[in-house]
């Protein structure tokens, strides 16, 4: 039995059957690690002394006939941006090379105290500024299908190592995208909640109003069982939601295709999509057609607008949630200035990326004197129109599907001169970010040099576990989510 | 909304409100880089919003408080570990000229 | 030449929760040792999300409406975005385009000073200098301050001193702060300008804002000084106010004058917008109702009630409530006999002449538990009956008030009371005479200079004579 093609069901059940061990488990996909993440770099920390002593804790409950957690054995990576007491938390970015956090996340506690393995922290673009992985501080991720290519971002870490069975799922942060689009790159299934089902305490802030936290798997049940255990209000974060959690895994089989109405908005198929991309989208929506649901041609007009107001709301709050930065209380500092305004230059200036600083510079710009009501007021009014906009559709239908991403895994380096290409490639993901709605992407094939596309199910506020069931009867039809790219050195 | 040419001394005053150094070269290709950024946001102009609420909370969440309940706080130790310098208990701030 | 100065000021309020405004570290700060009340939040560290300390938004509301503001039903906070060591986040969450309560006003003797808003915010951290290093403390960093901007009503140092004690008072009456200027709970920072009006011709001096002035007297000075540096510094340059020309002096208090502050650039822009991580506040008319029935009486009303239903003075009454523990603590004395205004204008003065003037010598705060009224209303009633004088009878007042002691049997055991009869009295006034011949002879030339004798009969009698008799009985002998 391949211990690292399990889903998290198969490696519980197979735990109790004591089919194998935990630390069997863990050590396979450590071992796998050791091998192949030279090639793909997923990994800015591995952590196999914890692994392996969580892994003993799991065996020696089953062994005492202990209850285990829903997750028992699982081995998960978690974005960097998710601090992790005691652990390394860089999130990506060289502002904080070494910081030791003194807590924890909320959802990483919570994963955890289901039985869950940490087998790493995984790479990301620098305080998930990105659409490529590429602005990390230390490295870039490469795709496991090419290694040439980009693994998407900023959840770039996340994706691959799930995509290369380096662990069984994996945490990850969507702003903008930064789930869904690596899940597409990397042919695995990736799940933006709704904004507030799952704290943000604890996990460095990128857009406060956008950030939401969430997981990959390489299945849509995989997924539910995750999010049954991220999902719920914390008292640390005030605009985490006290909508009750529904049972996700119980859930599976509860929508039926027949007579579901599943939009697909015309904007999203437009000329900007890559053709293989949409016909690849389109047959995912006509197996749905063929098990009973309707399509339905909507049009959310403002669509064009979500990017304009995406980049104007997020990087304002980025600017100001990344002034803490300034080498006082953590992260590297320099060590002497001339004066007081030098000494905050220089810090963030030296250890802060380009993409970072960039987006700083564009929300300053946005706040500052004069342009409050140009930009930033403006962009929430236009926030506005485009969440009405969603609610009136989901007047019409159930659920809409649309492509993730106009393109599939571009070559490495290719874009990174060019930011505005970069926010362009965000456009069919940043309306949902704006809206706050859940969105669940589900690979549906590969275009004709073996790259993985998927396509998205976007719902309306809470409605993850339809999401989850529509997602996982595709999965029961298909089997382009059990397919994993071929590595070299595989034994 | 009129929009104002990015040019190298916006870059570099907003550059300097920000706290973020930038080199010469830096603050040559962010010019170069978010003008057309900037001139694309423009087009949010294109839809009339007088009508409009703004929205700055997508959850229709509001007042949500905490009790006057005094939780643990973090020891000492824990709080200044990670500062670069510190001192009897103090975050101490690197040496400046004036200050 | 008119010269009228424009003064607005801005005072915060340290409130007393027990936690800080975002998070649920222990408020208190003084004396703690450095970063022991500190978490995630208050440290600015990733990751780390503020909360609403619902009490400290429910006290902010209370000041508000004391100080006659309009609650916004609906507000939210803001971020106030600039960077400073003490400032962890680099942004201080605090009130902007709609803060909790506004327009309001505070009557100073007839003349009202309008409040433009209350509003509700975080503090900074603290920065010790010591041997050429800046170490910082954030025991401080987020405890809660309310802020109250006047408008430029006040119109001298003594207007703005009588302005502050009275917000020092309501604040103390709410219950919500000590706010006391030197420990730092209540801080302060005058705007000035001039108006000059020469002939038929008006000129406004430019603002200033007068930073780091820690106590009152402080606040009087700062201002009088700036009010003649102006005048001055518009003779020589005839610079009047605009949009742009406002700055920033601190107080020397040692120097005694203020000082321009070096620009902080780029500090004035502030770059506010919505925090994005607290959800709105709503404040139904209910809501506000129910926070307003639980406004204690304030200073004004008191008063008022004072002078109209016990007819004391308006001096009198203003002593007396001056805090609210102190009116609780009369109330509670005078409740045995709550509508006699005789007796209750008899224990205003045993109160403050009496109890008040032992208090603040031993400089102690009044318990209101340690008033007895039974006990009283018999000295009351021994007073009027002249059974003791006026000044053993607040004696006994204090006796009571610190020992507990029955005052029949405190003044009898310790021979207090009165002598009225004439007859032991005229005896000690033939004494008097007669071991007073000088004071006699003064007597014979200013009848006045009686009240040294009456003094030495007192003395003698050991203050248990009643001196109205001794006067006159002396009198009497003297004239014979």
């Amino acid at each position: 039995m391949e211990l690292n093609n399990l889903t998290i069901t198969k490696i519980r059940q197979g735990l109790l059957d004591k089919k194998f061990t935990a630390v069997e488990v863990a050590t396979n996909y450590l071992d796998r690690i050791n091998k192949l993440d030279q090639e793909v770099r997923a990994f800015i920390t591995v952590t196999p002394e914890i692994a392996l002593e969580q892994a003993k804790l799991v065996d020696k409950k089953i062994s005492e006939g202990k209850d285990i957690g829903r997750l028992a054995g699982s081995t998960v990576a978690v974005k960097d941006i998710f601090l992790t007491k005691g652990i390394q938390s860089t999130s990506g970015s060289r502002v904080l090379e070494g910081y030791i956090p003194q807590y924890s996340s909320t959802v990483f506690e919570k994963v955890m105290s289901e039985d869950a393995i940490l087998i790493g922290k995984v790479n990301c673009d620098p305080f998930a500024f990105g659409v490529s992985t590429e602005n990390s501080g230390y490295f870039s991720t490469h795709n496991p299908w090419d290694l040439s290519r980009i693994p998407g971002g900023s959840s770039g870490g996340s994706a691959a190592a799930v995509a290369a069975t380096f662990s069984t799922f994996a945490l990850g942060s969507d702003t903008g995208g930064s789930i869904r689009q690596p899940a597409a790159m990397c042919g695995v299934s990736g799940i933006k909640v709704t904004y507030g089902r799952t704290s943000r305490y604890g996990v460095t802030s990128m857009a406060s109003s956008f950030d939401t936290m969430g997981s990959l798997s390489s299945t849509v049940e995989d997924l539910a069982l995750i999010t049954e255990t991220m999902a719920g209000i914390d008292p640390h974060d005030a605009t985490s939601s006290s909508e009750s959690v529904p049972a996700y895994s119980q859930l599976l089989d509860k929508v039926s295709l027949k007579g579901l109405k599943i939009g697909l908005p015309k904007e999203y198929f437009s000329e900007a999509l890559n053709p293989e991309i949409k016909q690849k989208v389109m047959e995912a929506a006509q197996l749905y057609q063929k098990h009973g649901a309707t399509l339905v041609d909507i049009s959310l007009p403002s669509t064009s607008l979500g990017i304009d107001v995406y980049y104007i709301l997020v990087p304002s709050e980025i600017s100001a949630n990344m002034s803490r930065y300034d080498g006082l209380r953590f992260g590297p500092s320099v060590r002497e200035s001339k004066d007081l305004i030098s000494y905050y230059m220089e810090n963030r200036g030296q250890f802060m990326e380009p993409e970072v600083k960039r987006r700083i510079i564009i929300g300053t710009y946005a706040l500052s004197s004069g342009y409050y009501d140009a930009y930033y007021l403006k962009a929430s009014k236009v926030r506005t129109v485009i969440k009405q906009e969603f609610q009136d559709v989901f007047q019409k239908v159930d659920v809409i599907l649309a492509p993730v991403c106009p393109s599939t895994a571009w070559p490495l380096g290719q874009k990174v001169n060019d930011p505005l290409q970069m926010y362009l490639e965000d456009v069919f993901t940043v309306c949902i970010n704006v809206a706050g709605l859940p969105s669940l992407a589900v690979p549906c094939g590969f275009d004709g040099q073996n790259l993985p596309l998927g396509y998205q199910l976007i719902g309306n506020y809470f409605t993850e576990d339809r999401l989850f069931s529509i997602g996982h009867q595709y999965q029961q039809l298909t089997d382009f989510h059990l397919q994993k790219p071929k590595l070299n050195n595989i034994k | 909304m009129s929009s104002t040419t990015i040019t190298d001394d916006i870059i570099s005053k907003v550059a300097k409100l920000a706290r973020v150094q930038l080199t010469e070269e830096e603050i040559h290709t962010f010019t170069s880089q978010l003008s057309p950024v900037m001139e694309h946001i423009d087009s949010l102009n294109s839809l009339n919003t007088d009508a409009v609420e703004p929205t700055f909370q997508v959850t229709n969440l509001k007042n949500v408080f905490r009790e006057d309940v005094i939780l643990d706080s973090l020891s000492q130790k824990d709080a200044i570990a990670p500062a670069h310098k510190s001192e009897q208990g103090y975050v101490v701030m690197p040496k400046t000229i004036d200050k | 030449m008119t010269i009228t100065p424009i003064i607005g000021i801005e005072a915060h309020i340290e409130l007393k929760t027990k936690t800080k405004m975002f998070c649920g570290c222990d408020a208190s700060h003084f004396h703690a040792d450095p970063n022991t009340h500190t978490c995630p939040v208050c440290l600015g560290l990733p990751g780390a999300l503020p909360v609403p300390n619902k009490t400290a938004c429910e006290w902010c509301i209370k000041l508000g409406l004391a100080l006659g503001c309009r609650v916004n039903h609906s507000s939210f906070f803001e971020r106030k975005n600039y960077f400073y060591p003490d400032l962890p986040k680099g942004y201080q969450i605090s009130q902007y385009l709609r803060p909790f309560t506004v327009d309001g006003i505070l009557d100073l003797d007839g003349h009202k000073i309008r409040i433009n808003r209350v509003h509700l915010e975080e503090d900074t951290g603290k920065s010790v200098h010591l041997g050429g290093d800046t170490l910082l403390d954030f025991n401080r960093s987020g405890v809660p301050l309310v802020e109250i901007v006047s408008e430029p009503d006040i119109n001298s140092p003594e207007e703005a001193k009588k302005y502050l004690l009275k917000v020092q008072q309501v604040v103390r009456y709410l219950g919500i702060s000590d706010a006391d200027i030197e420990k730092g709970s209540m801080r302060c920072e005058p705007t000035i300008n001039i108006k000059i009006e020469d002939g038929d011709q008006t000129f406004y001096t430019p603002l200033v804002e007068i930073k780091n002035v820690a106590s009152l007297t402080g606040v009087m000075t700062a201002i009088q000084f700036e009010i003649d540096r102006q005048i001055a510094q518009f003779q020589e340059d005839k610079i009047v106010k605009n949009s742009t020309n406002k700055t920033t002096r601190g107080w020397d208090a040692e120097k005694q004058q203020t000082f321009l502050q070096r620009e902080k650039e780029g500090s004035a822009d502030y770059r506010y917008f919505p925090e994005p991580d607290i959800p709105p506040i709503e404040f139904t008319a209910n809501d506000v109702e129910a926070v307003k029935s639980t406004l204690p009486e304030m200073p004004d009303q008191k008063i008022k009630r004072y002078i109209n239903d016990f007819g004391l003075s308006d001096y009198d009454s203003n002593l007396i409530c001056e805090s609210i523990d102190s009116s609780e603590a009369f109330e509670y004395g005078i409740s045995v006999f709550s509508t006699e205004k005789e007796n209750i204008k008899k224990f205003a003065n045993l109160y403050i002449n009496g109890l008040k003037e032992h208090l603040n010598k031993e400089n102690k705060e009044i318990e209101k538990e340690k008033i007895n009224p039974e006990q009283v209303f018999k000295v009351i009633k021994m007073a009027s009956g002249n059974v003791v004088s006026s000044s053993v009878a607040k004696n006994l007042i204090v006796q009571s008030y610190e020992f507990g002691v029955d005052v029949e049997n405190y003044a009898k055991e310790n021979n207090l009371i009165q002598v009225s009869d004439t007859i032991v009295i005229e005896e000690m006034a033939k004494k008097v005479i007669t071991d007073n011949p000088k004071a006699v002879a003064d007597y014979r030339k200013k009848p006045l200079s009686v009240g040294f004798l009456v003094g030495q009969l007192m003395k003698a009698s050991k203050g248990s004579a009643n001196p109205t008799l001794a006067k006159e009985i002396l009198e009497k002998l003297l004239s014979q």
